[in-house]
């Protein structure tokens, strides 16, 4: 499934007849919800109005509010089971909406190098494409400040995204958004990405555009390159491009980590009181999730002709 | 009198550092030669098992075997890098044509030792080139150091001289050209 034609086609078969099955029971409960709240507040006020009390006013409000969020939270959930999983089920990957990459994978990218106090996300992707697997899912990673005024600041925000990497590599080598170079220019730049002590050798590569865009730093110049390959520099170019974001990147255990910073909350019902069957929304979606699974493509990892199966 | 004293303790560790740095890119250059040498010995190491597995199906193409045979013996004995890198260079661009030519025989090329041995030759490759542009990029950064004030002030008093950067042969650079293989 690769159009948006396809895609069409797709929302009209399998998606249609559970989204209206979906719409008619959030209509019920859209419905329950107005009536009992009319009801609750209709009461309290009139209690208001002749001054009794206004405990039932705040009471009505209270119980009303937990009726709300049971219930959101139960259309959410079958939102994302039946139609989100359908979806990702088309694009060949498998859905949990409550799991995330583990904090042990984050861990292990060293994408980021500072320890994050706040640590959740959502929508957890695995599949296959061909011979490479796939996960990925939505993080939010906060740090929090020290000092009087404790406060949280992100570290990271968006989708994570692991994937096999289709050359034997033993070291680590990383790709990161060039901050330093973007900010200071080439020379005093180039001098704070030299003394950055929580990486390791920095590494200067012939591609000058890449050079301008991202800061490589690896524990070993020869695989390096062996992973960087001029054609794969190119692809990741052409991924940033793609996404149109800050992307980082590290080559670590076999593994290819990517750290795509996104500032949305994806793959989420809508409102309880708007329709369900939001056809623009689902296509957003199914647009998403074809470029998560096109970054295989984009970065040519099934092209085994190495010695890794 | 102080002022002065500073100023030279000042000179003294611009020179020392500036010394250092020449001295350490130098090295680089020397370890990234070395470590093309390390890469290049485990692909010429591929070379017989290579030979052997294909020996036995291409029984047409003597002369490709011979020509290995040949460049394999010269490379043992190649003294000066310049001949080292060009022998290497013909290895290269003769494997290459072997590999065209395999897609004449199904059996071998469906054999799944030839496969591994393929996928070994391709990383190897890969691994060199990689070692290639590691080289070159610490030649990059000793020029620049020997070029650019004030460091090349040392350079020229302690003799520092330019290093060239690695090329692709010509040969290397136009594709490699199945008909011209046949016809050799």
């Amino acid at each position: 499934m690769h159009s948006i034609t396809d895609f069409k086609s797709f929302y009209e078969t399998a998606l249609q007849s559970n989204l209206a099955e979906l719409e008619t029971s959030r209509k019920t409960i859209a419905g329950k919800i107005k009536l009992y709240g009319l009801i609750g507040i209709g009461i309290g006020l009139a209690f208001m109005a002749f001054k009794i009390s206004a405990w039932p006013l705040i009471l009505a409000g209270v119980g009303l509010f937990f009726f709300y969020q049971y219930h959101a939270k139960q259309y959410r959930h079958s939102y994302k089971t039946k139609i989100v999983a359908a979806i990702a089920q088309a694009h060949g990957l498998s859905y949990n909406h409550l799991a995330c990459i583990s904090r042990a994978d984050y861990d292990r990218s060293k994408i980021f190098t500072t320890r994050p106090d706040r640590y959740w996300g959502d929508d957890l992707l695995t599949g296959t494409v061909d011979k490479t697997g796939i996960r990925f899912s939505e993080l939010h990673t906060q740090y929090r400040s020290g000092g009087k005024n404790k406060s949280y600041h992100t570290i990271f925000r968006g989708i994570f995204f692991i994937a096999d990497f289709n050359k034997h590599f033993i070291g680590e080598t990383f790709v990161l958004p060039d901050v330093s170079e973007n900010v200071f220019g080439s020379t005093l730049g180039g001098f704070f990405q030299k003394m950055n002590m929580m990486r390791p050798q920095l590494i200067k590569l012939e591609d000058v555009v890449f050079e301008k865009n991202f800061a490589i730093y690896s524990t070993d110049q020869v695989e390096a390159r062996y992973i960087l390959s001029p054609a794969l520099m190119q692809r990741i170019l052409n991924l940033k491009k793609k996404f149109n974001t800050q992307v980082a990147l590290s080559f670590i255990g076999s593994h290819v980590y990517i750290a795509i910073t996104i500032n949305k909350n994806l793959f989420e019902a809508p409102w309880l009181f708007s329709t369900a069957d939001n056809y623009n929304q689902l296509e957003e979606f199914h647009t998403y999730l074809m470029r998560f699974v096109e970054i295989v493509e984009i970065l040519d990892l099934n092209t085994r002709i190495w010695t890794k199966e | 009198m102080f002022l002065l004293v500073g100023i030279v303790i000042i000179l003294l560790i611009g020179a020392v550092l500036t010394y250092n740095n020449l001295v350490g890119s130098r090295n680089a250059v020397e370890n990234a030669f070395g470590t093309i040498d390390v890469m290049l010995k485990k692909r010429y190491d591929l070379l017989p098992n290579l030979v052997e597995v294909t020996k036995t199906y291409m029984k047409h193409e003597s002369d490709i075997f011979t020509k290995l045979a040949d460049l394999r013996a010269r490379a043992n004995t190649a003294n000066s890098t310049d001949e080292k890198v060009a022998i290497e260079n013909q290895i290269s661009s003769t494997v290459k044509g072997l590999m065209v030519s395999v897609e004449n025989y199904p059996d071998l090329k469906a054999s799944e030792q030839f496969t591994m041995l393929q996928r070994s030759w391709n990383e190897t490759e890969e691994q060199i080139s990689a070692a290639r542009r590691a080289y070159n990029a610490a030649v990059t950064a000793y020029n620049n150091a020997v070029d650019k004030f004030p460091s090349n002030i040392f350079a020229g008093i302690f003799n520092f001289k330019r290093k060239e950067v690695f090329v692709i042969a010509e040969a290397e650079r136009q594709n490699v050209s199945a008909k011209a293989l046949f016809n050799s």
